[in-house]
């Protein structure tokens, strides 16, 4: 059985009447990719201060690798790497001697390990140029090897992915998923490239207005009634006729000229098909569409 | 807390406003050799009689030091490093004491360049120029030095703990350096302008200030054009009470109110 890496515990913060956070229960296991949903302000980057000891809840405790008081938890602290909001950099130092810096902190004394994360983000061949230099998404990932420069078994990352390039982009999910298979790192990302997260997460937590709404398992979003079936056809308007005649379904949606989707829960694939070569439509393409995870979210808060 | 400590201590070597600001005492120190010397040919009555002199300009130590306390104080929050560094599991006590201790630091190293490279460029040029070394009064001049060195770091120290709690208060760099002006500004007025002042009250205020012990204890205190210097037990313990009282106030309020605030760097 897995362990947990962290647990929330009734976790508010309020700030005078506002609810920053609402009373947050959630648990993240070893090996998990957690994936923190939520628009701008809704709490993501206020439990992720939580976690990293920056600000004190209202109500409610939280327990790192089975620590949860004083000291102790200070302790499991040392175990985790965080990039929040903007990396933290010195301006006036190379990329080197960022990692330099951050690696005193953490009280290594091991060249090698600066060279390995420069490596694993691939900054080696611009570790010598000052940080100032460095466009944001090379600040990104140099925020990401402070992050790993210690080996944490907890990684909090908040947006790690602004600013960066699609190659970057790409890089940041093979490097995320590689820690997680070959060094159990656990993580716990936040992002609003939900395609993104959908790609690497194994677990979904939902958050909206400071409240976890929801928490789900990749495995169940794919098999959840979000999941649709996408019909491809010239002839929309009379698909959308058989649809509504014939089949009598009306909840479906018309993503494109010549694209309709119907949730998978509203009709059978197989019944789909037989009914539309019955009444001879031109069909394109029939295909099960995974639900997205944009289409979840939206779906939950309503939007 | 040594982790801290040691990169701190990395930061203030590759700072390049730290940097500057060692040189710029380098230069200052050496100018003040040829121009304090200068004046009087490099006249050495006993060997610490040079540094005598430039006890009486120290003052010019507590205008620069503190601006740069403030930047160091505030640097965490203008970069983001406070953030990793305490979600690496420092505390905030450490946080803090770590700041102090590394200001201690810098303070000690600049004071010992200060005068070090003052006296070693006066003792220089006396030597070339040929003028006399001699011996009179060493005991007392050395006393009165490190009197005054030591009373040095103290009251640097404590504008230095008042300045950091003025940073941690106020976070961001630019605000933070207008109020520390305004603390060494202000205290320079007050200790000067209402010396005089008709209010009893301010006359005393003044006669408390900072600023007033620094000028006391480097001979430069004049009021109705009279010196005054550190004579008689009250004053003694009045110029080692007042700078250690604020220590303690200051460092009291810095740990309260950091260790329960917020941190959104």
């Amino acid at each position: 059985m897995n362990t947990t890496i962290f647990q929330a515990e009734g976790i508010s913060k309020h700030y005078g009447n506002v609810a920053a956070l609402e009373k947050i229960n959630m648990a993240i296991t070893e090996g998990d990719i957690y994936g923190f949903v939520g628009e701008n302000g809704s709490g993501k980057t206020t439990l992720m201060k939580v976690i990293s000891g920056l600000i004190h809840p209202t109500q409610g405790s939280i327990t790192l690798m089975g620590r949860s008081k004083g000291r102790e938890l200070a302790q499991a602290r040392k175990q985790i790497g965080v990039l929040i909001e903007h990396p933290a950099l010195y301006p006036h130092m190379n990329g080197e001697e960022n990692l330099s810096f951050y690696s005193r902190i953490h009280g290594l004394s091991d060249a090698h390990r600066i060279e390995e994360v420069l490596s694993l983000v691939g900054l080696t061949d611009t570790r010598k140029k000052k940080t100032s230099d460095y466009s944001l998404g090379m600040k990104q990932r140099l925020g990401l090897a402070v992050a790993l420069l210690h080996s944490p078994k907890f990684l909090v990352l908040d947006e790690p992915m602004n600013g960066l390039d699609p190659g970057g982009i790409v890089e940041m999910r093979h490097v995320l998923t590689r820690l997680v298979k070959e060094q159990g790192v656990t993580i716990l990302i936040s992002s609003h490239i939900l395609s993104e997260l959908q790609l690497i997460a194994t677990k979904f937590g939902f958050i909206h207005k400071g409240r976890l709404i929801k928490e789900v398992l990749a495995e169940e979003l794919l098999q959840s009634a979000k999941t649709e079936i996408c019909i491809q056809t010239p002839e929309t308007r009379a698909a959308i006729h058989v649809l509504e005649n014939v089949l009598n379904i009306h909840s479906f949606i018309r993503s494109g000229a010549n694209e309709i989707r119907v949730p998978k829960s509203a009709a059978d694939l197989e019944q789909l098909m037989t009914v539309f070569i019955e009444q001879g439509m031109p069909i394109e393409g029939i295909h099960l569409s995974a639900a997205s995870l944009e289409h979840y979210y939206m779906d939950l808060i309503g939007g | 807390m040594r982790n801290f400590l040691k990169a701190q201590a990395y930061f203030i070597k590759k700072d390049t406003m730290f940097r500057g600001i060692s040189l710029m005492f380098l230069v200052a120190s050496a100018v003040l050799a040829f121009w304090v010397g200068g004046k009087n040919n490099f006249e050495v009555i006993n060997p610490a009689q040079p540094l005598i002199l430039l006890t009486q300009l120290s003052l010019f130590l507590y205008f620069v030091i503190p601006t740069y306390v403030c930047f160091f104080a505030t640097e965490g929050y203008e970069y983001g490093s406070i953030k990793l560094v305490l979600a690496s599991g420092q505390s905030r006590f450490a946080y803090i004491t770590g700041k102090y201790i590394s200001v201690l630091n810098f303070i000690f190293v600049w004071l010992i360049q200060f005068f070090g490279v003052y006296y070693v460029c006066y003792m220089a040029a006396a030597l070339f120029t040929g003028s006399a070394i001699g011996n009179d009064g060493l005991k007392t001049d050395m006393l009165q030095i490190i009197r005054v060195l030591g009373l040095n770091v103290l009251y640097l120290s404590a504008y230095a703990v008042l300045i950091l709690m003025v940073g941690i208060f106020i976070r961001r760099t630019a605000s933070a350096v207008v109020a520390t002006l305004l603390v060494i500004f202000g205290d320079f007025i007050f200790s000067g302008y209402c010396r005089e002042a008709s209010s009893l009250l301010l006359r005393e205020l003044s006669g408390y200030t900072l600023t007033t012990q620094i000028m006391k204890f480097s001979g430069v205190y004049v009021v109705n054009s009279q010196q005054v210097v550190l004579s008689g037990m009250k004053s003694v313990v009045e110029v080692l009470v007042i700078p250690l009282v604020i220590i303690v106030i200051c460092m009291s309020i810095t740990y309260f109110s950091f260790g329960r605030r917020d941190i959104h760097a």
